[in-house]
């Protein structure tokens, strides 16, 4: 047999594939399940996280408030110290 | 809208049990594409159950304006079969032997090891051309499905197969001339 031929069988074969009779049923019943535990949490924050990740514009609002916070915390810091430096000198 | 749409949103307005649809759908494409990259006809399915797992707790964020729901699927297993190669120890030519298929009962050791010996040579291909080569022989997907799921331009995804396909070829030449 050629290789081209083999080559064939072997590409053949590798399109085939058998799935376990049970796996769309063991699937769907960790997916009811993680839906029930979803369902009764009332904060959960792999959930907020997810909701997160889907919309542009929340990653964007967090990003804003970061750089906000962030911001006001450095304004107290150097108040701070300009305020301790009064003190001192 | 298309029927996979409609799925998508019976299952995002909390209709969990529709979601089986889509898995009835895929389950067969994914799992062999997994199988193909990783070469482990065991784990796969695992790796399967767990690409449409992520996929249920992820499809909110699904948009069908940015490409075909089987290409954002495909993206998932791609990235968890990357992740199983990680973790993975390489397999021998012997444990591909043992574990290749074959149909010609007559001829059923050559067979096997010419198949192990492809599947090894399919293995040595180095993750990229691995992946694209695949995903555009044994799932036939174009090439700019190939690209998407990717994230490279379609000419990176051609030349990655044109070189995975000179580089099996040249392997098979030199390792089959002991088996003929």
């Amino acid at each position: 047999m050629k290789i081209t031929e083999r080559y064939r069988a072997w590409a053949e074969q590798k399109k085939q594939i058998d799935i376990s009779d049970g796996f769309a049923g063991e699937l769907m019943t960790q997916v009811r399940q993680y839906q029930d535990t979803k369902e009764k949490g009332l904060f959960d924050s792999q959930q907020f996280l997810e909701w997160l990740s889907g919309r542009f514009w929340a990653k964007g609002a967090l990003a804003v408030i970061a750089a906000g916070l962030g911001f006001v915390r450095l304004v107290c810091v150097i108040v701070t110290i300009l305020n301790g430096v009064n003190v001192n000198g | 809208m298309t029927e996979e749409i409609r799925i998508i949103r019976q299952v995002l307005n909390g209709h969990t049990d529709s979601f089986e649809l889509l898995v009835q759908r895929y389950q067969k494409p994914i799992v062999r594409m997994i199988r193909n990259i990783t070469g482990d006809s065991q784990a796969c399915e695992d790796i399967g159950q767990d690409v449409f797992f992520t996929a249920y707790k992820k499809l909110a964020s699904f948009d069908s304006a940015r490409s075909k729901f089987s290409t954002w699927l495909f993206t998932i297993a791609k990235n968890k079969s990357l992740n199983a190669l990680k973790k993975k120890r390489p397999i021998s030519l012997a444990e591909m032997s043992e574990k290749a298929d074959y149909h010609n009962p007559g001829d059923k050791l050559a067979q096997k090891e010419v198949v192990a010996e492809f599947d090894k040579a399919l293995q040595d291909l180095p993750k990229r051309q691995r992946m694209a080569f695949v995903l555009a022989e044994f799932e036939e997907l174009p090439y700019e499905e190939i690209a998407q799921i990717e994230g490279v331009r379609i000419g990176t995804i051609k030349s990655r197969i044109n070189r995975a396909r000179k580089k099996l070829a040249a392997a098979m030449k030199s390792r089959l001339g002991d088996i003929r």
